[in-house]
């Protein structure tokens, strides 16, 4: 669990974050929103001490960080930033293992742990032996996610980590974290000032503006109950009805049973998708079908317009 | 329009056609009666047959392999002419020197003319940009290198040079010059050394502490402006005052004169490009990729071992390079506050009026501050090989 208590800091005559107070729960993925220059990385950079506070407390698992020396803290907490920030000397396995190195592992024990890595992200083994400046960006970044996992911290910040990404890199990546967040019991506080990225990703959510925290909640309760104008238009304004369907599986709403519909969509689709799709066909119903292709039962344009309010 | 070769390397047909400009116009050997008279200019067409239409057809081949267009083919042409050129050359003169001093006295001398030395830089120059061009890997170049230095010590070995004047005021001044030459190089060892220790800690303070940065880079500009003679002669007083003071200072030599004010103003004048560059190469680490090493959890030293210092490699070679060559010419002055080194023959060929001697001096001082360079070239090759 991390706790920020009152946290407040300034870069000179400038606040960057005031009176700042933030739980995160252990396992979550959490994600800071907000537009650019809100203090969502001078928060992310509190939590590892990269930045002191100048009042307030900051507690990661219960322990004052102050009490912890800031080089052995930062050793148990995997950080991802945006261009990535390889060492441009190091080989891909260099960069990889520099935590598990600066922790005096083992060689066999490193070798075990690059191979365990390079399984989980998915990376080329022929990319390992090269250096940062001969791999493009997503495989530079992908090498990124794989140092800040390397020492198998339990608290993995990132900041902006896909911003520079093209959207297939990027989409790739956010479904790779987000795997491997559903497979570990590691807690990821993730900034971004996408709002698409961190609705796909969240499973706690804080918007930020002008170093203040405006509301905190799980996305979809963010989204139904914006706090303020401010929320409201960050998350979309217009596009906010749209962003909910976006969060509720087709499964939630569909009618077990026989279906007439031509065609069909997966049951594990949001609702905004089968919108889409009714758009695209120019139908108001859709089959919905499992993985394997069997048909499970039916939705229709009215169970979307009619039972959006009960999600 | 097929019969028109298309030219492939200007830069070698203006070497060639420079080589036959001075060839025809200057003069290639210079006969005196002895070291003060006037003497009379020798071309290269009256030098013995054979050595000078080596050269002539050497620069006839440097001519021709400007248009040839594969580039491996071309360096290949290019080394055997500017060969020929070379070795044509130095054997004519050294040949020619031998009649001419049969017919003169001992006192007589025979150097080498301003056609002589173009035709030899020509070679050199077509040389390397041969080997350049060519994108020849370290151990070719190494042969090559090694090839021409074999030849030339098998040529001096025979005897080839003995009649020219520069061998002879070799042979004067044989039992002193290799004595001149370790000093010339422990001047400049201690130099740097002595700059680096001074150098790597006040960079540290530059780097920590912003507002001295104005201030050091002020005092050793101004250093840098004083011209090297005068610093010299300004050390002397100081320090051969402390000499007086301190017994201690006198026991280890050091006074007035003499290499310890040669080493401390060769120090002085590498204090500036030393700490300019380590300071420039340590501040251009890219600020994520330290911020990066901070957030995984590096300390300061091995953000510094690990991160910094290898970063920065290249710069930190860059500034030591600088540095050696500008130590290594510097150093010839220290001759005159009784510091000896290759300067010793420069100011006494001087003085004497001797030409060849001076080259004595000059040659080395030119030879050693290139094979600095080439030695600094290769490892800044090393360094930058994973940048």
């Amino acid at each position: 669990m991390i706790e920020l208590r009152n946290v407040t800091k300034n870069f000179g005559a400038v606040p960057a974050v005031f009176d700042f107070s933030l739980k995160i729960e252990s396992g979550s993925f959490f994600v800071l929103v907000g537009p650019s220059g809100c203090g969502k990385s001078t928060v992310l950079r509190m939590i590892n001490a990269m930045i002191v506070p100048d009042k307030g407390q900051i507690e990661v698992h219960g322990q004052d960080i102050r009490a912890i020396e800031p080089e052995n803290l930062r050793r148990g907490i995997g950080y991802v930033i945006q261009s990535a920030g390889l060492f441009p000397h190091w080989t891909a396995a260099d960069n990889i293992l520099a935590v598990p190195r600066l922790l005096k592992w083992s060689a066999s024990k490193c070798a075990a742990r690059l191979d365990a890595l390079v399984a989980l992200l998915g990376i080329d083994p022929a990319l390992l032996s090269r250096y940062p400046r001969q791999l493009s960006g997503g495989q530079q970044q992908r090498i990124g996610v794989a140092r800040a996992l390397a020492a198998d911290p339990d608290i993995v910040l990132m900041d902006e980590p896909f911003a520079a990404l093209d959207p297939v890199s990027r989409a790739a990546l956010q479904d790779e974290i987000r795997a491997i967040h559903a497979r570990s019991a590691k807690t990821i506080v993730f900034v971004t000032h996408d709002m698409d990225e961190a609705l796909r990703l969240a499973t706690g959510l804080a918007v930020m503006n002008n170093g203040r925290l405006i509301q905190t909640g799980a996305p979809a309760a963010v989204l139904r109950a914006p706090a303020d104008d401010f929320v409201r238009g960050f998350l979309g304004g217009e596009d906010l009805q749209l962003r909910l369907l976006d969060l509720v599986p087709v499964r939630t709403l569909m009618k077990r049973g026989k279906s007439n519909a031509t065609a069909t969509i997966a049951v594990g689709a949001s609702l905004k998708e089968a919108l889409n799709m009714m758009l695209a066909r120019r139908c108001s119903s859709l089959c919905a079908v499992d993985e394997n292709g069997a048909r499970l039962g039916e939705i229709h344009l009215n169970d979307i317009i009619a039972r959006r309010d009960a999600i | 329009m097929a019969l028109m070769p298309k030219l492939h390397d200007r830069v070698l047909l203006t070497l060639s056609c420079l080589g036959f400009a001075v060839v025809f116009s200057g003069g290639f050997l210079n006969h005196a009666q002895n070291r003060l008279a006037k003497g009379v200019a020798y071309s290269l067409f009256q030098a013995p047959a054979y050595e000078a239409a080596a050269a002539m057809a050497g620069l006839c081949g440097l001519a021709l392999a400007s248009f040839v267009r594969d580039e491996r083919r071309h360096a290949f042409a290019t080394i055997l002419a500017a060969a020929l050129i070379l070795w044509g050359s130095l054997a004519g003169a050294g040949h020619f020197a031998a009649i001419l001093m049969q017919a003169g006295t001992p006192a007589a001398r025979t150097s080498l003319g301003p056609a002589f030395w173009i035709l030899a830089s020509v070679a050199i120059l077509a040389i390397v940009d041969a080997v350049q061009r060519g994108n020849f890997g370290f151990p070719a170049r190494a042969c090559i290198g090694a090839a021409f230095c074999a030849g030339f010590l098998a040529m001096a070995a025979v005897g080839d040079f003995d009649h020219l004047a520069l061998a002879r005021e070799f042979s004067n001044i044989r039992g002193i010059f290799a004595t001149e030459l370790w000093r010339h190089l422990g001047l400049v060892g201690a130099a740097v050394i002595a700059a680096l220790m001074i150098g790597a800690p006040l960079t540290v303070l530059v780097l920590r502490k912003k507002a001295m940065a104005g201030f050091v880079f002020a005092s050793l500009g101004i250093v840098q402006t004083i011209p090297s003679i005068a610093l010299f002669g300004v050390l002397i007083a100081p320090m051969t005052k402390l000499s007086e003071e301190l017994p201690l200072l006198r026991e280890l030599g050091i006074n007035g004169t003499g290499p310890a004010p040669a080493i401390l103003a060769l120090t002085l004048y590498s204090l500036l490009p030393l700490v300019r560059s380590f300071h420039t190469g340590l501040s251009e680490v890219a600020l994520e990729v330290k911020d990066a090493a901070t957030a995984i959890g590096f300390d300061a030293r091995q953000m510094f071992i690990a991160i910094e210092l290898p970063l920065a490699l290249p710069a930190l070679l860059s500034g030591l390079r600088v540095v050696t060559i500008q130590a290594i010419g510097l150093a010839s002055v220290a001759a005159l506050i009784g510091a000896g080194g290759l300067g010793t023959f420069i100011f006494q060929g001087i003085g004497q009026y001797a030409l060849d001697l001076v080259l004595m001096g000059a040659l080395p001082v030119i030879l050693l501050a290139l094979l600095a360079n080439l030695v600094f070239e290769t490892l800044l090759g090393l360094a930058r090989r994973n940048l």
